[in-house]
């Protein structure tokens, strides 16, 4: 079983003074992420998403049922620390998250609190800003930053805690397309270069569809769980949860409609130019 | 609509003067406060000001913004002035102003009060202009140290601090987008929600107030630098006193 | 009711270190009754550019003239202004702030001066525009609706002032596809059946390419290009050399033409993708 670094087990989330009544619930989860894995999580608001999310590092705790993660439970107290040092997460106003008021200040004070030496601290904090790309600006106060780079610090003040897993919850979503692909490559670089395994809860398809796996989430539970290129082709299954259909997807879907020969699990530019050019 | 704040707004650099301990800083700050205040000849305070003038120099950063820090506190400089000017008796009288008498003392106290209020507020802001909150607060918290044998929660007001500190522009801009959306909606200026930020807070103020054992990131140190600002500063208070 | 704007320039904190030019020399023209889209990324200036709109920030230089008044005229009522110039700011839900939404959608229009008696009417008629129900909602506390319906209160607030040109700075951020979905066919039909000038700021292409009758495209402080969609879009390069996307149905085509294909390379709407695919690739592909 530690093959999986997160695992719920028949996991129900209602919230106090809200039984019965309450969409945002979890209904009865059953899902096991597995180390180094990049998964998406969409869903419509109120689907149940963010309360996934956080019940991954114990910001919740289940009604019913486990969240295990890399082998803790998230309802021993005792392990809260750990559980919160192996399970980093990043939030979505990027105004919120930064608390001191330097950068690297702000990167340290994870491992501040884990009382790591001093000397490890200082190098932690400069490999953590030089992974997401950050380390000129080491010394700028957060308020003189874009929203893609307070994201980015956000980021690594998690990675200087050496978590196994980073978990965001729609890290992207009042970011301009700028700031936004500035994050994404910073989640993908830690995914695939660093191995760390990596939970992104967002409403943005083009987002999604670069994650290994989707969780597509509906009134509390995982309605679908597959690959990117089988997910889309269920465009009936994800209108009904609310969510778009990637452009290119939909432009591949009509035109095979017409009779054209092009394969249904298109996803992005690239793809449909590379599809039609072979006709 | 708030840019005019500079007090307690640090500017990154990397002087001497940003450069010192920050527990050098405040024991040199409220030294030369204390001096300030025990002067009482009005000549003597050239040598603060040439000691301010040399230190402000040696931040590099602009004496223009050193003076947009006093410019909200004038009408408490004018006020003082005023007051000591016409209530402060003593010495022969100089002129009237109606049946106001403004006399030597009067005056004399009245410069005295106005220059004390001056150097305080320029010597406080060579402080936080040069100093960052995170270290202001350590040296506070380390300066204060001994206090934890008494149960004074040093290390709690230290962290609260440094985190009121980060949010003051945080708040500002934020108070400043309400305010700007109630006035689109034809209101002069109304009270607003300004607080839900802060209440947003909470969760992450939590965990500095459970967790034990912090370590540091900036260590703190006191260098040949300290040394020698001490030296030049009980250097000048002295030969200003003799 | 129109607006001109003339070689507007901004400049924030002037004369200080910080000093920053937010716009400079920007012009342009909207007529009544137009839907503008608004693009460029943050820091390009376009924040402060709505705020001149409806006097929320004085020009440096330059001026401003709504339905023929100059903004920096001493006769001209910025209060008046601003009833007929409607700006929702980013995140409008967290600038709520009254107990019940009839409260807070009222508190507009008794700025204004609305009679007593004529305020129930206005507050209902606001909250139909956005879908809301009158009944069931006004003596509710705005906060405990969905993120989603207290946008839509505080929209109502701003259209309970009944104004001629309604500014929106990115209304659909962080809503889910349906709730954006719902919102911009709300917008599209304020303008088309009541007549209100709107102008959208936006990061997304598609939103914008769908719903605008001309974009606006601010970089750096200046008006980079303003024009039909098909217009701006054609300029592929120069938007991305703006760090903007193109809406993904351009970019495809404007990738085939890069491979010696004859297509348009301005279309942006999925119905003209499928027409000019099946146009240009005719029955040669079509499955037997």
């Amino acid at each position: 079983m530690r093959d999986a670094i997160v695992e719920f087990n028949d996991v129900s989330f209602i919230y106090p003074g809200e039984e019965g009544k309450s969409a945002e619930a979890l209904d009865n989860i059953n899902v096991s992420i597995g180390h180094g894995e990049f998964v998406a999580v969409i869903g419509r608001n109120g689907s149940g998403k963010s309360t996934f999310a956080r019940h991954i590092n114990a910001l919740f705790k289940p009604s019913r049922g486990d969240v295990m993660v890399d082998g803790m439970n998230t309802k021993d107290d005792q392990v809260l620390w750990a559980i919160r040092q192996t399970a980093g997460m990043v939030f979505q106003n990027p105004d919120n998250q930064l608390i001191a008021t330097i950068v690297e200040e702000d990167v340290a004070f994870g491992p501040e609190n884990l009382g790591i030496p001093h000397d490890e601290i200082v190098r932690r904090v400069h490999d953590a800003l030089e992974l997401v790309d950050m380390a000129e600006y080491a010394q700028f106060a957060p308020h003189m930053l874009s929203g893609g780079q307070k994201q980015r610090v956000a980021i690594a003040g998690i990675i200087a805690m050496h978590p196994k897993c980073i978990v965001l919850d729609e890290p992207t979503a009042m970011l301009d397309p700028t700031g936004r692909q500035e994050v994404m490559a910073t989640i993908k670089h830690l995914n695939e270069d660093e191995g760390i395994t990596v939970i992104l809860i967002t409403h943005f398809m083009e987002e999604a569809v670069q994650a290994d796996r989707i969780l597509v989430m509906d009134y509390g539970h995982i309605i679908m769980d597959d690959v990117p290129k089988k997910i889309f082709t269920r465009i009936n299954d994800i209108k009904q949860a609310g969510l778009d259909i990637p452009a290119m997807t939909e432009l591949a879907i009509n035109l095979r409609a017409h009779g054209l020969n092009i394969p249904p699990d298109i996803l992005t530019v690239e793809e449909m130019a590379e599809a039609l050019c072979l006709l | 609509m708030f840019n005019d704040i500079t007090i307690g707004q640090y500017f990154p650099g990397n002087s001497v003067i940003h450069r010192l301990d920050p527990r050098s800083k405040l024991i040199l700050t409220l030294a030369f406060i204390i001096w300030v205040f025990v002067l009482n000849e009005i000549w003597h305070y050239i040598f603060p000001a040439i000691y301010i003038c040399t230190v402000i120099m040696l931040s590099g950063i602009s004496v223009r913004y050193y003076f947009k820090g006093i410019k909200p506190l004038w009408p408490i400089i004018v006020l003082t002035l005023v007051i000591n000017i016409f209530f402060t008796k003593g010495g022969p009288v100089l002129f009237n102003i109606g049946p106001l008498e403004v006399t030597q003392a009067g005056l004399n106290q009245a410069i005295l009060i106005a220059l004390r209020l001056v150097f305080l507020i320029v010597g406080a802001s060579v402080l936080t202009l040069t100093t960052s909150p995170v270290q202001l607060t350590d040296g506070i918290e380390r300066l204060m140290g001994p206090l934890q044998a008494i149960n004074f929660p040093v290390g709690e007001l230290a962290m609260m601090m440094t985190i009121a500190l980060r949010f003051i522009p945080t708040l500002l801009e934020e108070t400043d987008r309400i305010m700007k959306a109630q006035m689109a909606r034809g209101a002069d200026f109304d009270t607003g929600n300004i607080l839900d930020k802060a209440k947003s807070m909470v969760p992450l103020l939590v965990p500095l107030f459970i967790s034990k054992g912090r370590t540091k990131f900036k260590m703190l140190k006191f260098s040949r630098l300290d040394y020698g600002a001490a030296i030049f500063t009980a250097a000048i208070i002295i030969i200003s006193v003799i | 009711m129109s607006i001109v704007v003339k070689h507007l320039t901004h400049i924030y904190m002037q004369g200080t270190p910080f000093e920053s030019i937010a716009i400079s020399d920007v012009s342009f023209e909207i007529s009544a009754g137009e839907f503008i889209g608004l693009i460029g990324h943050t820091g390009s200036g376009k924040s402060t550019l709505i705020q001149h709109l409806n006097g929320l920030l004085k020009p440096t230089s330059g001026s401003v003239i709504i339905d023929g008044m100059d903004l920096s005229d001493k006769s001209t009522k910025i209060k008046d202004i601003r009833h007929k110039v409607g700006l929702v700011f980013q995140y409008p839900e967290q600038q709520l702030f009254e107990e019940t939404i009839y409260k807070d959608i009222a508190f507009g229009p008794i700025n204004m001066g609305i009679p007593d008696q004529r305020l129930d009417e206005t507050v209902r008629h606001a909250m139909e525009l956005v879908g809301l129900d009158y009944d069931e909602l006004k003596e509710r506390s705005p906060f405990e609706l969905s993120g989603g319906q207290r946008r839509r209160v505080a929209l109502a607030g701003v259209l309970a002032m009944n104004p001629e040109i309604l500014i929106l700075d990115e209304p659909t951020a962080g809503l889910d596809p349906v709730g954006r979905e719902a919102l911009l066919t709300m917008l599209k039909e304020l303008q088309t059946k009541n007549g209100i000038t709107i102008i959208m700021v936006s990061h997304s292409m598609e939103d914008v390419s769908r719903l605008a009758d001309r974009i606006m495209v601010m970089n750096k402080g200046r008006l980079a290009i303003m024009g039909k969609p098909e217009e701006v879009f054609s300029e592929g390069d120069m938007l991305k050399g703006m760090g903007l996307g193109l809406p993904q149905i351009t970019e495809l085509m404007q990738l085939l033409a890069k491979r010696g294909k004859d297509v348009n390379i301005s279309i942006f709407s999925l119905e003209q993708a499928v027409d000019e695919i099946l146009k240009v690739w005719g029955g040669k592909a079509l499955v037997q």
